[in-house]
């Protein structure tokens, strides 16, 4: 099963928590070790630009966990597993964190290590190891300063990124859709990172949001009883966006294949979501003998993390638009002032271009529409609370601050009217009609 | 189009699929995936994707034109595994498409 770091962080206090613990001294210490590795590797990479007593405070933690972490030898256990687990993420997701983020993370990591140290205060007589009564000390310290200096919603979010159980495409009808999103986000970001990421895969996960938000707005409409069509809204805009990909062609051409890459990762979640939120009606609505509460809980955490992939999909847009990897007939790219005199005769002759800058204009517009409104979609789907609590909470939060903005309920109303402007030009008689009646 | 079904079946059926997946004016977005899916696996299997047109603007000739291609491929290249996961994929769509 997919998990998070804060799941982590979670499952370690959970256990060094219980009313009887039955942890060894080795399994805390060994947890306090990895917690430490967590914790010097965040203060290497910096807290503050300078010197602070964030920085300090989180470098002094570090040492003493690695100090308390060697005062027996090793055997494992659950809690070594878990801390080890999480101090592996946190040096895993190091490329991505920035230090607002390396801030939140060393805050709850800190609450977990006090977690430790007071579960091995428990263990031992209070004078034989004091080494844990100093971890406890500087991790109640970042929490004091957390309390003045808090981390922001946005860098909590780095807590809530979904990492991938190993998975083939092969087993596809075993995997969960969970799984499936975080290996798509895995797939995208590694994509991304070699500056590979294709057209294909963009059209792969586009046609895969555009199935989460289906799913998830006939589970928003059937949880709130509401009216169906607004809440179906983002996956008429991510169509959309599909279609706005559709005049560009990849100039780079077949590069290597991931058989574990986006397009099977989006074919694979598609798959999933179907199998678990079934056949949608033309109105959009749910089969009727679907159980809501176990489809909502299966489609709670993809919904969560359908804003994640959609910035994902904006900033390929707006890194194809700097390097120029798609090209179009001329005659398919919005006009541009003071166009280029080889640019009209492209468009006179109907001759392909490399598509830049103003080109791609139209698809990004199309993409951060059906980002927003994804947004909007996720932040409906938690308050209709049908599936519980959502797991990735600060993610859930921060939507919730994004949604309230000040503007933003003002922007998705435009946006949705944009969409159902373009979306009637939609010719095929094999989409889902936009005239879609209520849920009930 | 500068591939054809008999010379290159595998290249012809892959940039058949690719354009037929990213037509999303004519093409919902699951039977998008399973065409984009069977043409990323024909060019895992060597084949390779180039722009194409759709036949005669349809979808499903496309995807049963891509699907007589791979039947020209002897028995050792269809019974491959990408192939043969590319053509239940390619099949999959047609009959999703109806």
């Amino acid at each position: 099963m997919a998990t998070t770091l804060q799941q982590l962080l979670d499952g370690l206090t959970q256990r060094a928590t219980m009313p009887s613990p039955s942890a060894t001294i080795a399994d805390i210490t060994g947890s306090l070790d990895h917690l430490g590795r967590a914790l010097t590797g965040l203060a290497q990479d910096g807290i503050t630009p300078g010197d602070s007593s964030r920085q300090r405070t989180t470098a002094e933690l570090g040492a003493a966990c690695l100090t308390a972490g060697r005062l027996w030898p090793h055997t494992g256990g659950p809690l070594t597993d878990l801390a080890g687990a999480a101090a592996d993420l946190v040096g895993r997701d190091r490329d991505i964190m920035g230090r607002s983020h390396r801030w939140a993370v060393t805050v709850e990591v800190a609450e977990a290590a006090d977690h430790c140290a007071r579960l091995g205060r428990h263990v031992l007589p209070e004078a034989a190891a004091p080494e844990l009564a100093t971890v406890r000390e500087l991790a109640v310290t970042v929490e004091r300063i957390a309390q003045v200096e808090p981390p922001t919603a946005s860098a909590f979010v780095v807590l809530d990124r979904l990492v991938a159980q190993p998975w083939t495409p092969g087993n596809a009808s075993e995997t969960t859709a969970l799984d499936a999103s975080a290996a798509l986000v895995g797939a995208i970001e590694r994509s991304r990172r070699t500056d590979d990421l294709s057209l294909r895969d963009f059209r792969a996960a586009v046609a895969a949001a555009e199935i989460i938000s289906r799913s998830a707005g006939a589970v928003t409409a059937a949880a709130s009883g509401d009216d169906a069509g607004p809440f179906l809204v983002t996956g008429l805009a991510w169509q959309v966006a599909g279609r706005a990909s559709t005049v560009f062609d990849d100039g780079r051409g077949a590069g290597p294949i991931d058989a574990r890459g986006v397009v099977a990762c989006a074919r694979t979640l598609a798959e999933a979501v179907r199998r678990d939120a079934g056949h949608l009606s033309d109105a959009g609505a749910l089969e009727e003998d679907r159980d809501l509460p176990s489809v909502a809980a299966s489609v709670q955490p993809v919904t969560g993390q359908l804003p994640v992939l959609a910035n994902h999909l904006t900033a390929a847009v707006d890194r194809w638009s700097l390097t120029g990897r798609l090209y179009a007939s001329a005659r398919d790219l919005p006009p541009v002032n003071n166009m280029p005199e080889d640019r009209v005769q492209a468009v006179i002759v109907g001759r392909h271009v490399q598509a830049v800058g103003a080109d791609l204009d139209h698809l990004r517009q199309t993409v951060v529409r059906a980002t927003e409104l994804s947004t909007g979609l996720a932040d409906a789907f938690h308050r209709a609370a049908v599936a519980g609590p959502p797991a990735q909470r600060h993610q859930a939060a921060l939507y919730v601050r994004e949604v309230r903005a000040s503007g933003v309920p003002e922007r998705l109303l435009r946006h949705a009217q944009a969409v159902e402007r373009d979306i009637a030009t939609i010719r095929s008689p094999h989409q889902v009609p936009w005239n879609a009646s209520p849920s009930r | 189009m500068t591939v054809d079904a008999a010379s290159d079946p595998l290249s012809y059926a892959a940039s058949l699929l690719d354009a037929v997946g990213a037509d999303r004016e004519q093409v919902p977005a699951d039977i998008a995936l399973d065409c984009l899916y069977a043409a990323e696996l024909l060019e895992l299997a060597g084949g390779r994707a180039r722009t194409t047109p759709l036949v005669d603007g349809d979808p499903a000739a496309s995807i049963r034109a891509a699907m007589g291609a791979l039947s020209l491929l002897d028995d050792d290249t269809f019974a491959a595994g990408p192939v043969l996961d590319a053509a239940r994929a390619a099949r999959q769509a047609l009959r999703r498409l109806g």
